[in-house]
């Protein structure tokens, strides 16, 4: 074929236009200021500068109160004692000798000494005690201890940074030894050399008791969002509308919300009823019942408070059930006494069964709305829209709602996932804290700071679960998540890679339903086509796409002071049947308010964003046919870069600036947007108008996809087959692999980088650490020599080096502990002295019980002599001897290996 | 050569292998007697010598190419085969480590060193036959390889590459040190023993680091390990004969020129005036097949290769020149033929 | 190449020193027309072209070889001929006709070699 002679590849350079070469220029930007695993760092990151501190404060007081002994006696006075807990200090990471000496780690010596890569924490405590004196006329009539009048007794003690435990601390994250020698050094990677560190290691795991480990990230239902779906019939329920509730900050559990519109209306009534659940109140309530008990007492009130506009007919008629069945309770009081009879507590007063109804509305139902009093409107008007959107799709207005859109999941990465850990292992320490102050106080004793305070129980909870996985209680694995933490995948560079971006779902492997396995039309550029797992896992595992991102989370403070200075109406203060005209705003799934011009809004907040002067994390969803705008800034969303197409729909990168990139990568950035998956019907206004554009297509596969030349040409399973094979090929997995000791690694002689080569594998420095060589290839005729599934290969090639490869293996042992004074030793056994001897030759070894470097090994030489001293008494079945005081415990070579000694230890 | 175009289709089978579309046609030989009636095609030796031609196209420092003329792909293919993994050299078997701390293995740097060809001449050296046979210097040649790599004290301050900063940085083959053992030094002293090329890159060093090695070189052949091949590589392929069996006139004639390598087919006009292509160096011919794969062409032109014309290419690693390595080829088939017909005679089976 | 492990430490040495080079296998006693050779320590090199000289002689009704096994180093020659000539003779004709051959091939290259003005010469060529 002949090409057009008088097309000019690089009149791209000339012209403004922007030219696929403009776009790597983009890519490379990206991934230079990046890195491959920023989604691991900068999640750890905001686990080590955030998040602890939060999860300190949130839990970080206490009291203890000791009643007065009404002795009568002058000392008859209330006791409280308080520990707080106030600022965290986090060390670089270190290592204590046994011997008492402290010193900064690094992780090469971690991973040789197998140590635990981690930095202390410190926090600062205060203990105040204080008095009330029952005598003291401000405490006439006080009942309880909360309000009485209290003077400080002592002095407030203060300690500063006290230890309370290690953290284990993510390779190349800001906390990383590593960073530091990055920063002092300018020199692009070239200095972590020094400390044994390979230059193209990218961090993003831990190093625990020696070995690597990854967090896998976790994928989950994102919470505060309301799903609709249809129940398959045969059953007592239509259509249900659900949310799983949780508020942005503290530790509480997602309490969830079921509204049900019945198959069959109740006794006396026509039509179906809906109900919901309420938590801790065991039987479903009719909503009505619901709207009454949060104060909206008239049928107008509530109706429109759920359809808006009082000419749906259609909708009121739906809704007709339900004020029917709610007939006979029509006041607030009864209506909560009718919610707390159905509660946990029997044998109550009604007084206290309201205020328990008013309670579990407070604070337990949709807490992501509020947990605090005199919120009952917003509350109202967000079951109301929850019902609404029930009935919507009820009345086949609005599609049902997608379980495996990839824009209601969201991702637990490392910092998610330790703090949940952390919190746990906080409460626990601070729990024992209160137990041994308790004691303390009751003995009248000395409070004694180093007994009060366990570093092991944060160290040690932290440790476990990295090392073996089991997310949770070390007491309770049973109930824990295993495998969040799994050891690196050294194969090769890529395996590495793609290991570090991979992502787990959480539900049974064996359940057979195909839906959350499939390839969604959402997944798109946020996690590779092609990279999963075959059988079992086949979906569920999957990885993400070379240039997506996962949110850490953000404040969303300043987004809503925002909507209050641009116009939006606050719910309270507006009349319902302005809702149907305005667009709805919701932030992190709460519903806040309207607003009347989205256009202008939604304009702004980009412009803002852009410009950094709201999170440039932030996802803004403009639903044009449901008349919504929802604003995400929480933590764990895919997202991927984009390009920004201005109004006039050009794009808002120039020529210019894409040349400039090399030299201000910052410019370049801030014309890529975050793009948060818009969500499924939003572009249902089938958009002349383009808001993004796409950077590169090829960005939508993952680290093993990317290898693969010309993947838009073959069947789809050869990629996913490739994916899965490329991380088992031969090259070199890290420069510095001669120090690093792994247990095996295998080298390749002469790596070569590929002849045919993909832009992307430049990113993931294929080329410097290529796997695999490039083989000349015959395929021999068709009914000639030919066996299927094999090859015949050059004996020549294989003599010149072709394929050739090495195979390291380390063999280990330690002089353990026996009994109270012995203690196995490295020595070279003797047949006259030791029992057991194992039959391969103890000739190679030294007399230190070492075997020498260079030395050739094969069978079942032994390579470690080792001796554990027999007690006593032993008999050793009959073969002991006087002489015989020790017992083999030697290391033989495996029976099917040789080779040479490497290097000794 | 000129076309042939009126051959009979047998004697074309017989002479030519020809190519068509999707196939090869008769690649095997059909000499032979009983073949084809009343015709003699059994051995003899002077008929050979009248059909037997040789024609040296070049011979230069390493490499050769000649017309072998009038045998069977079975004698030329011997030839071939014993030039690459028969006629013996001199290569580094034997690597004994003092001391290595440079960053490449022990194992790859003996793989590496056995590689380096090694300018001795191995007709003067015999085989150690097996372990028992103790190393001499009749059978052994002695290198040594001793080198450290330091700081350079005059670099320019401002020195970037390794080679300026540092001095012995990397290890060629020309460090390789020739120990003479015995007599060698005396019946060697005109072509001393060296690495044929004096700037293999062996391996990399960096200050402090050194190798201190002694290897042991000895002769073998390349089918025991290629690194005793004594060429690059040796190829014969045929004569490449395009016959042409109508006139290819006009623009198609330039489109026939096309499917060829430059320099087989040339336009010339004809009697009448028009452009007409014809085969001027088929020698050149990859025999691409590429003018097959035209309609146009299909009736007009058939591709062959001569059968029996041979263009022999020897591409010797420089341990021996080329001319010397087919000499030697042919000598070691006779003496294949020797061994087998005196082990032959004595087994018995001769005289039954 | 014969894909033959090294078992020994050859020192490249690539003949077996002492062992049977040549066996007699398969063949009737009493017709010595038609026999299997087997020669060890010897491949296509030999096989094919020693095949061709063989099959060259009209008083050979067939002849084939091959390689039993790729990892055992020898070749199987069956000759069998119209009762004019033993399979042995039959052999033995061909190396002598084989030998015939490569000597004359031998000494046309030398003689092509020796007449240096009438090819090229290129630089760096070397002549003993």
């Amino acid at each position: 074929m002949m090409m057009n002679p008088s097309y000019d590849y690089d009149a791209g350079l000339l012209s403004d236009e922007i030219t696929q070469e403009d776009c790597w220029g983009v890519i490379e930007t990206y991934f230079d200021d990046k890195g491959l695993v920023r989604q691991q760092l900068d999640s750890f990151d905001e686990f080590v500068q955030n998040t602890i501190q939060e999860i300190v404060s949130e839990n970080g007081e206490f009291q203890i109160i000791t009643q007065g002994q009404h002795s009568g006696t002058h000392s008859d006075v209330t006791r409280r004692y308080s520990i707080q807990f106030g600022q965290i200090y986090l060390s670089k990471p270190t290592h204590s000798e046994p011997e008492g000496e402290t010193k900064q780690l690094y992780p090469q010596e971690a991973r040789l000494r197998n140590l635990t890569y981690s930095a202390p924490l410190y926090v600062d405590m205060r203990k105040k005690v204080e008095i009330a004196d029952p005598a003291n006329p401000l405490n006439q009539d006080v009942t309880s201890a909360a309000d009485m009048y209290w003077e400080v007794e002592h002095a407030e003690s203060d300690w500063d940074k006290v230890f309370i435990g290690k953290v284990p601390i993510m390779l190349r994250s800001s906390y990383c030894s590593l960073t530091d020698l990055l920063r002092a050094n300018d020199v692009e990677g070239f200095d972590v050399q020094s400390v044994g560190e390979c230059p193209y290691d990218q961090g993003g795991y831990f190093v625990i008791n020696g070995s690597e480990k990854v967090l896998i990230a976790q994928e989950r239902m994102a919470t505060n969002t309301v799903y609709v779906f249809a129940k398959a019939q045969p059953a007592p329920y239509l259509f249900s509308a659900e949310i799983r509730s949780q508020p942005e900050k503290g530790s509480k559990l997602a309490s969830t919300l079921f509204i049900k519109m019945l198959a069959k209306g109740g006794k006396g009534t026509s039509g179906h009823v809906i109900r919901t659940s309420l938590p801790y109140i065991k039987s479903d309530i009719p909503i009505m019942v619901v709207f009454r008990a949060l104060g909206s007492i008239t049928d107008r009130d509530i109706l429109a408070q759920i359809c808006y506009d009082f000419n749906d007919r259609e909708m009121l008629e739906l809704l007709k059930p339900s004020i029917e069945e709610a007939f006979v309770i029509q006041d607030r009081d009864i209506a909560l006494d009718y919610i707390g009879r159905r509660g946990t507590t029997i044998g109550v007063t009604r007084d206290k069964r309201l205020r328990y109804a008013a309670d579990i509305l407070q604070k337990e139902m949709l807490p992501h709305v509020s947990t605090s009093a005199h919120h009952q409107t917003r509350k109202a008007f967000f079951f109301g829209y929850m019902i609404h959107r029930l009935l919507l799709a009820a009345l086949e207005r609005r599609e049902l709602d997608d379980r495996d859109h990839f824009g209601k999941k969201r991702l637990d990465l490392a910092g998610p996932l330790l703090s949940g850990l952390f919190r746990m292992l906080f409460r626990k320490l601070t729990n024992d804290v209160t137990r041994y102050t308790r004691k303390v106080v009751d003995s009248r004793g000395e409070f004694n700071l180093t007994m009060a305070i366990k570093g092991g129980t944060i160290t040690r909870g932290l440790q476990y679960s990295l090392a073996t996985g089991n997310w949770g209680d070390q007491k309770k694995f049973m109930q824990a998540r295993a495998g969040v933490s799994q050891v690196l995948n050294r194969y090769t560079y890529a395996s590495t890679l793609s290991h570090l971006r991979r992502l787990n779902t959480p539900i049974g492997r064996d359940g057979k339903l195909a839906k959350p396995r499939q390839l969604h039309n959402t997944h798109w550029g946020m996690v590779c086509p092609a990279e999963t797992p075959e059988g079992q896992a086949c979906g569920l595992v999957k990885n993400l796409s070379l240039m997506s991102y996962v949110t850490v989370g953000h404040s969303v403070a300043p987004i809503l002071d925002f909507l209050n200075e641009f116009n939006m109406e606050n719910l309270e203060e507006i009349t319902p049947d302005r809702i149907p005209k305005a667009t709805k705003v919701f932030v992190n799934g709460q519903w806040l308010g309207i607003h009347d011009d989205p256009d202008t809004l939604v304009k702004t907040l980009r412009n803002l964003r852009r410009n950094v002067d709201v999170t440039p994390e932030l996802s803004i969803v403009r639903d044009v046919a449901d008349k919504e705008l929802r604003l995400y800034t929480d933590g764990g969303r895919i997202s991927r870069p984009l390009f920004i197409v201005e109004e006039d729909q050009t794009l808002s990168l120039t020529k210019e600036i894409a040349l400039k990139t090399k030299t201000d990568p910052d410019t370049q950035m801030r014309q890529c947007d975050w793009n948060y998956l818009l969500e499924e019907g939003s572009n249902a206004v089938y958009a002349r108008n383009y808001t993004h554009c796409e950077i590169h297509p090829s960005m939508i596969l993952g680290i093993c996809a990317s290898i693969i030349p010309f993947p838009d040409h073959n069947q789809s399973p050869r990629n996913t087959y490739q994916s899965a094979m490329g991380k088992q090929a031969m090259g070199i997995f890290l420069t510095n692999y001669q120090i690093r000791m792994d247990t095996m690694a295998n080298i390749l002689f002469y790596p070569q980088k590929p002849l045919a080569t993909t832009r992307a594998m430049e990113f993931m420095h294929f080329r410097e650490l290529p796997a695999g060589q490039n083989a000349v290839v015959a395929i021999a005729v068709y009914s000639g020599y030919n066996q299927e599934d094999s090859l015949i290969m050059s004996q020549s090639s294989i003599d010149r080096g072709l394929f050739r490869s090495m195979y390291y293996r380390v063999y280990m042992d330690t002089e353990k502990k026996v009994g109270m004074m012995a203690s196995e030793t490295f020595e070279k056994p003797s047949r006259d002295s030791c029992l057991r001897l194992k039959h391969g030759t103890y000739e190679k070894l030294d007399n230190d019980g070492l075997i020498a470097p260079g030395v050739r090994v094969g069978g079942e030489d032994i390579i470690i002599g080792k001796t554990v001293p027999i007690k006593e008494d032993s008999a050793e079945m009959g073969q002991r001897t006087a002489a015989h005081t020790k017992r083999d415990a030697s290391t033989p070579l495996k029976s099917t290996e040789n080779g040479i000694i490497d290097r000794v230890m | 050569m000129t076309a042939v175009h009126d051959q009979d289709a047998v004697n074309l089978m017989r002479t030519r292998v020809v190519l068509h579309k999707d196939r090869v046609a008769h690649p095997s030989s059909m000499d032979f007697p009983h073949t084809f009636p009343n015709e003699d095609l059994s051995w003899d030796l002077t008929k050979f010598k009248e059909n037997f031609r040789i024609v040296i196209g070049f011979i230069g420092k390493n490499d050769m190419e000649f017309d072998m003329i009038g045998v069977d792909a079975a004698i030329a293919n011997a030839f071939r085969r014993i030039l690459i993994g028969e006629v013996p050299t001199m290569a580094i078997e034997k690597v004994y480590i003092m001391n290595n701390t440079s960053i490449m293995h022990d194992e790859i740097l003996a793989q590496r060193l056995g590689l380096i060809p090694i300018k001795a001449d191995p007709r003067l050296f015999d085989f150690r036959r097996g372990a028992d046979d103790p190393p001499t210097d009749l059978n052994t040649v002695v290198l040594k390889l001793k080198i450290q790599c330091s700081k350079n004290p005059n670099a320019p301050p401002m020195a970037a590459l390794p080679s300026d900063k540092f001095i012995n940085s990397s290890v060629l083959s020309s460090h390789l040190q020739w120990d003479p053992q015995g007599e060698q030094a005396e019946k060697f002293k005109n072509d001393p023993i060296r690495p044929v090329i004096d700037d293999i890159l062996i391996t990399k060093l960096r200050p402090g680091q050194e190798i201190d090695m002694e290897l042991h070189c000895q002769k073998g052949i390349g089918k025991e390990h290629a690194k005793w091949s004594p060429v690059a590589t040796a190829s014969y392929r045929l004569l490449p004969d395009i016959q042409i069996l109508e006139p290819i006139t006009g623009d198609s004639a330039y489109k026939f020129q096309k499917c060829f390598p430059k320099g087989v087919v040339e336009v010339e006009q004809n009697d009448s005036g028009e452009p007409e292509a014809k085969v001027v160096n088929p020698r050149k011919d990859t025999v691409s097949r590429e003018v097959l794969r035209h309609a146009e062409f299909e009736k007009k032109v058939r591709l062959t290769r001569v059968r029996d014309h041979f263009i022999f290419s020897i591409e010797s690693t420089g341990i021996l020149p080329p001319q010397v390595l087919f000499v030697e080829a042919a000598q070691i088939l006779i003496n294949k033929c020797k061994v087998v017909k005196a082990a032959l005679h004595s087994s018995g089976a001769y005289f039954l | 190449m014969a894909m033959v492990e090294p078992t020994v430490d050859t020192h490249g040495f690539p003949f077996t020193e002492g062992a049977i080079k040549f066996e007699v296998i398969s063949t009737d006693e009493s017709d010595p027309s038609c026999a299997t050779f087997c020669v060890h320590d010897e491949d296509h090199t030999l096989g094919n072209s020693l095949r061709y000289m063989i099959m060259k002689n009209p008083a050979v009704q067939f002849c084939g070889y091959s390689i039993p096994h790729p990892s055992e180093f020898k070749i199987h020659i069956r000759i069998q001929t119209d009762g004019t000539m033993t399979a042995a003779k039959a052999l033995d004709k061909g190396l002598d006709d084989l030998m015939a051959l490569c000597q004359h091939v031998l000494e046309t290259f030398n003689a092509k070699v020796a007449a240096r003005d009438e090819y090229e010469i290129r630089e760096g060529a070397e002549f003993e």
